[in-house]
């Protein structure tokens, strides 16, 4: 099991390259000129010029690229190019909120999901059609309406919750939950329904196999089987569910952050994007995929824990 | 009056019996029944319905669109619906509805665009991979896992700040990201395929790889490809959609979905209505997209729908008495010293006309210390039979009749109280070793749990007993084997594994369902002479449930045959196999091909077993039978007593086997 | 008949790699079957007799040895000599449910060998309706699917396909082991029959002894891969020498009441007398 994961481990390697070197090439692609941006209009191309030699922008792309790559081997992502910040401060300052983002939905499509899911299963009829509908309306309404709708019922007119902005939790513990709320919410609908379905329909899977049967032909206890036989079994294809669901919800914390003006990596991106900021494009780009590999990994470390036959050899 | 557990659920399962039945249908493949099969799902068909009118409304937006989309009109700013503007209108007076349709041509080419993309190179690539196996399938697994890592919307927003007016760019890598999904399942589908064994005839047969793919790997991959389709295409949509709501890939004024749903927000104050149409419209288009999916996959996997469909249409008839049970007519006389007193068992299926039967006035008796074998060929009900003793009925049907255990009447009982009896009075072994284990438990920890829940007891206790369990049915170093989880065990270790679970809580009967037939011949005598062992040790009653007839031979004191649903003859096991009185036992019998001379045609019974819902009037048997007159079929004959200790449900039985 | 074999194996192994581990599965395994013969192949699981088979018919890479065919080496034969082989060579699986195509008609699916020797389009529905007729289905079949026919029937279609293109060796491959009793009577008798008239070989691979025993002239033993005993089909089963050989003979059941429970009690004193 330790050779598996060491192996995804070490693949992640190169992936990581390729999309930093895919990034790099797309980004400088880009028709424009950074230093436009920077210094307005109304200058000199004899200005433009010195302020892209400063930037380093007038190397060749692979020299730039490895001026790059050098500094990420050194732990350093370089500069953004609009707010003389680091990359990695920047970041720094902003990964806190789409992390907490991920893990609040994580939690809440888990448990919620798991709990209708089993619910469902063994209470048949309306509530599993239910959950089908459900399932397909959430995934089928975009995220970003579901929060302005959210924000429109829930904070503006019954003004339970702030309608945007995000509270630190070094600030106000009371504050960070209830500014986290409705965004977790709107990034996790998907999720509930969605690993509902799932965990219903690998407990029916299970429930039909020949080992459910011949425990209850022992004599245990229906919830007994249900619960710590049926759930153990049905975890792995749960389990691969939850961890699509926080891959694309990754994706999705780009629009909920738009959308409830939060300050994460999100809104960054989108900001970077607009400005054709290239190291900062890079940074977010990198941590981005990071944030994949480790949660492809948590998911891996997870197969192997629930399925004896990856944990024990045979 | 079977008892119902949570545990039910509707479903072939464990009650596929193997050998001779009709397997279901095989899925739609042509495009023609996929679409009859959609059409037929109410909710498929709205959805393929919404889903047309939306496409073909914003195809012909020119023709269908009431105002251009540019036109505003300052006069009707945000205005809600009218009579004038369906939709009402946007904050420059342009109408919302001519905007939705002119918009979604934009969306919808650009979802079609990246959805044909992520289609084609993902079957490609997963049919290759799935067919060819080995390296080329390792190498391609590779190339999806590392798709599936990168951040989509993130790498789309990159490209899509290069070429800021057009979301067309965008939609070639959004495709090649997406392709990894359908590659995986069409994958997976194929690699199910090449293991039939159809695919090896044609292999044999000569066919060359691509022959074989075209003729038949490509017609059953059709559907699940539609299917992926749907699914890349909601993605698709959810994802243009997004971009556009960031102020990626469209140039204002020109109206797209998403845009426009940036602007409903930002015009929320004053006319709240605004966001509903255009959220709207992308909802309906995926929730369409996803309906039609849903159905399709439905048909497309096959299920086995027979017993949930009619179960829903029948229902269960009040609860009659349970049968009397003093002696019914033809029932024989109760053995003196019976454990348990079964009389005229009979477990029906929903169906027409008060349900389908699938075993019908079956009697006998289990006394302690002696083995009644239940024989019979697949589909005579013989392990429905043996699973009714424990309570358990297929899923959706009852279990009608008498089971007295110990003078206590059993059948009409609640969950509960057959709790009470399942593995302390009467115990069951199954078929496949393997299978009747919890995968993910350890054996000894497997035995603890069933122990502890019989009696009370501490954990360290349990092991122990466990432990002495396991000693019991002869493994060798039980404490090992405690420790192992089922794949790390052979077939026989793990039927001894089942035997010591039966054997956990004392029971003074035990219900073994063809326990040998999944296991090697050498194999099989060793469980065999276990069953034996613990039978002369403990005077358990064993009923055994086989259709080898040398297993009958070796164990059986009695013997029970069956024939469509029906126990055609009791008798001591010598007298069936010296001298059958049912013509149905004389010629399985004589067809064995122990008992001819090498190389010589077997004597054969023409015809085939019927099957449960076209059970014929009168003698079930009397169509394939050599010794049948016109009365057989005249009324249905009762088992009576053709010599002493020794019925058959015969009126011919005097003149069976005469003729040798 | 010709004296020389029709179907010739020398020392043949095959070798599973799953990544770094390797199985053998056949290890120096020698068999002949001459024309008209029935060769029994019998042995428990993981004998390694449907490897044997599987890879006779090209469906496995071969390790080393040769298996020659009508005197042609064809152990590592290219696809265009496996289309020539298949005019001879053919097969009949185990499974009714999975041999064949349930989204082809059961004519579709007889063609299939035909389509492999290209034969005449215009020839091949008459081809499969004699067939059809010959294992005692009706020609209307050829329109129905797999689904509408029992397992005894599906087997009957499946030796129909095998027997169309006219072969010289059939590999059965658990022919019969998942079908009833009284089926695979009928179905042994068909077998019976073909081979009457039509001189086939079968090579006969079978967990089941008494159906080699009836229907094998020779019987080969495999266990773990190798062959450990052979011999005409009588003394193979009642005259063994080899202990293991002994060992499935003693095991196997037969339908006689007083030897089964005499073996039963020898086992069980043997057993319970070990313990102590």
């Amino acid at each position: 099991m330790l050779r598996y994961l060491l192996r995804r481990l070490l693949l992640s390697v190169p992936l990581l390259f390729g999309v930093s070197i895919l990034t790099f090439i797309v980004v400088a692609l880009v028709p424009g000129d950074p230093a436009v941006r920077i210094l307005g209009a109304g200058h000199t191309a004899a200005e433009y010029q010195a302020a892209d030699a400063r930037l380093g922008l007038t190397e060749p792309l692979l020299v730039q690229y490895w001026h790059w790559l050098d500094g990420v081997l050194h732990g350093s992502l370089g500069t953004s190019l609009f707010t003389i910040q680091s990359v990695s401060s920047t970041i720094a300052q902003r990964l806190p909120v789409t992390v907490w983002l991920i893990v609040g939905a994580t939690l809440v499509s888990l448990v919620a999901g798991v709990a209708l899911g089993i619910a469902s299963a063994v209470w048949r009829g309306p509530l599993g059609r239910g959950i089908d509908a459900a399932s397909w309306v959430t995934f089928a309404v975009p995220n970003f309406w579901l929060g302005l709708i959210l924000i429109e019922f829930i904070a503006v007119k019954a003004h339970l919750l702030p309608t945007s902005g995000f509270v630190p939790l070094g600030q106000s513990s009371s504050l960070w939950l209830r500014s986290l709320i409705l965004p977790v919410l709107t990034l996790a609908a998907v999720g509930v329904t969605g690993v509902a379905k799932q965990t219903r329909d690998a407990m029916d899977e299970v429930r039909s196999r020949e080992f459910v049967t011949a425990l209850r032909m022992a004599g245990l206890p229906a919830w007994t089987i249900l619960l710590r036989h049926a759930l153990r079994n049905a975890a792995i294809p749960i389990v691969t569910t939850v961890g699509l669901f926080m891959i694309a919800m990754l994706g999705g914390t780009i629009l909920v952050e738009q959308v409830f003006a939060l300050p994460g990596m999100g809104s960054l991106v989108v900001q970077a994007a607009t400005d054709r900021d290239l190291p900062v494009i890079e940074g977010v780009v990198l941590y981005f995929t990071l944030i994949v590999i480790v949660l492809n990994l948590l998911v891996d470390l997870s197969y192997a824990w629930l399925n004896p036959k990856v944990r024990v050899a045979s | 009056m079977s008892a119902l557990s949570p545990l039910d659920v509707a479903g072939a399962g464990a009650w596929r019996g193997a050998g001779d039945g009709a397997a279901p249908g095989g899925p739609p493949t042509r495009p023609r029944s996929m679409l009859r099969s959609l059409l037929r799902d109410p909710l498929g068909a709205a959805g393929l319905a919404v889903l047309v009118i939306i496409v073909v409304g914003c195809a012909a937006a020119p023709l269908v669109a009431p105002y251009s989309p540019y036109a505003s009109a300052f006069t009707s700013e945000l205005s809600g619906p009218t009579g004038a503007h369906w939709l009402g209108t946007d904050e420059l007076g342009r109408d919302i509805l001519s905007r939705l349709l002119y918009g979604g041509q934009t969306t919808l080419l650009a979802a079609a665009l990246a959805t044909a993309i992520a289609v084609v190179i993902g079957t490609a690539l997963g049919v290759l991979g799935g067919y060819l196996l080995g390296l080329t399938d390792r190498v391609l697994t590779l190339w999806g896992d590392l798709l599936l890592t990168i951040p989509v919307l993130v790498i789309l927003i990159v490209v899509v700040s290069v070429f800021p007016n057009s979301l067309y760019p965008a939609m070639l890598p959004l495709g090649l990201l997406l392709s990894a999904a359908p590659m995986r399942v069409i994958r997976s589908v194929t690699m199910g395929i090449r293991e039939d064994l159809y695919i090896d005839a044609a292999r044999v047969s000569g066919l060359s790889h691509w022959r074989i793919m075209r003729r038949h790997v490509l017609p059953r991959i059709t559907g699940p490809i539609v299917v992926q389709a749907t699914l890349v295409a909601s993605v698709a949509v959810l994802l243009a959609c997004g971009l556009a709501f960031l102020g990626f890939g469209v140039q204002v004024p020109a109206p797209s979905w998403g845009t426009m749903v940036a602007e409903a927000a930002s015009q929320y104050q004053q006319q709240p209505w605004f966001l509903v149409p255009t959220g709207g419209i992308i909802a309906l288009t995926v929730l369409s997209l996803g309906l039609v999916g849903d159905a399709l996959r439905d048909a497309v996997t096959g299920q086995w729908t027979g017993s949930t469909r009619t179960a829903a249409r029948y229902r269960r008839p009040p609860a009659a008495a349970p049968a009397a049970p003093e002696l019914t007519e033809g029932a024989p006389a109760r053995e003196p010293g019976a454990l348990l007193v079964v009389r005229d068992l009979a477990v029906t299926l929903p169906g027409p006309s008060g349900g389908t039967p699938l075993v019908s006035g079956v009697s006998f008796d289990l006394v302690p210390g002696r083995t009644l074998a239940i024989a019979g060929e697949s589909g005579c009900g013989k392990s429905v039979t043996a699973r009714a003793l424990l309570g358990v009925a297929p899923p959706g049907g009852w279990i009608t009749g008498s089971v007295r255990l110990d003078g206590a009447e059993l059948a009409g009982a609640r969950e509960a109280q057959w709790r009470g009896v399942r593995g302390r009075r009467i115990a069951f072994i199954g078929q496949e070793p393997m299978a009747g284990l919890d995968p993910t438990q350890t054996v000894g920890s497997a035995l603890a749990e069933v122990i502890r829940a019989y009696a009370r007891c501490g954990r360290r206790e349990a092991r122990d007993r466990a432990i002495h369990l396991l000693r019991r049915v002869s493994l060798d170093d039980p404490a090992r084997v405690a420790r192992l989880y089922p794949h790390q065990i052979s077939g026989g270790m793990a039927q001894r594994v089942t035997i010591a679970r039966a054997l956990a809580g004392d029971p003074e009967i035990l219900v073994a369902d063809e326990p040998t037939t999944a296991l090697d011949v050498t194999i099989q005598a060793g469980i065999l002479a276990l069953l034996r062992s613990l039978q002369m040790s403990s005077q358990i009653a064993l009923l055994i449930v086989t259709h080898d007839w040398g297993v009958v031979a070796g164990l059986a004191d009695d013997v029970l045959v069956m024939y469509a649903g029906q126990a055609v003859e009791t008798a001591p096991a010598q007298d069936v196999f010296g001298q059958p009185r049912h013509p149905y036992t004389e010629a399985l019998l004589r067809s064995d091909p122990h008992a001819a001379t090498p190389g010589a045609a077997l004597p054969v019974i023409a015809g085939t077993v019927p099957a449960p819902g076209q059970w014929p009037s009168g003698c079930r048997f009397a169509d394939r039978c050599g010794y049948a007159t016109p009365d057989c079929t005249a009324a249905e004959p009762s088992l009576a007593e053709a010599a002493p200790g020794h019925d058959a449900r015969c009126i011919h039985a005097d003149r069976v086997g005469v003729t040798r | 008949m010709t004296d020389a074999p029709l179907l010739e194996v020398r020392d043949l192994s095959v070798d599973f790699r799953h990544g770094r581990r390797a199985f053998q599965a056949l290890d120096g395994v020698s068999l002949d079957v001459m024309p008209g013969e029935t060769v029994g192949v019998v042995g428990e699981s993981g004998a390694g007799k449907s490897t044997l088979g599987r890879a006779i018919l090209g469906l496995v890479p071969v390790t080393s040895g040769t298996i020659r065919f009508d005197g042609q080496d064809i152990t590592r034969a290219g696809h265009r000599e496996r289309v020539a082989i298949a005019a001879r060579l053919q097969v009949v699986f185990q499974d009714p449910n999975s041999s064949l195509n349930p989204a082809r008609t059961v004519g579709s699916s007889l063609a299939e060998p035909l389509l492999g020797q290209r034969t005449e389009r215009a020839e091949i529905a008459g081809r499969v309706a004699a067939m059809l007729t010959r294992v005692g289905l009706p020609p209307s079949a050829a329109g129905r699917y797999p689904r509408e026919f029992s397992g005894g029937q599906r087997q009957r279609i499946a030796i129909a396909r095998a027997l169309i293109v006219s072969p010289a060796l059939v590999v059965c491959d658990e022919a019969l082991s998942a079908l009833d009793l009284s089926v695979q009577a009928q179905i042994i008798n068909l077998l019976l029959e073909l081979r009457r008239d039509l001189g086939l070989a079968y090579l006969f691979i079978a967990h089941d002894l008494a159906v080699v025993r009836h229907l094998a002239s020779r019987i080969v033993v495999l266990r773990r891969g190798q062959v450990v005993e052979r011999g005409t089909a009588e003394q193979v089963c009642e005259q063994p020498s080899d202990a293991y050989t002994k060992a499935l003979m003693e095991a196997a059941p037969v339908p006689d009441p007083a030897e089964e429970r005499a073996r039963l009690t020898a086992r069980v004193t043997l057993a319970t007398g070990a313990a102590q």
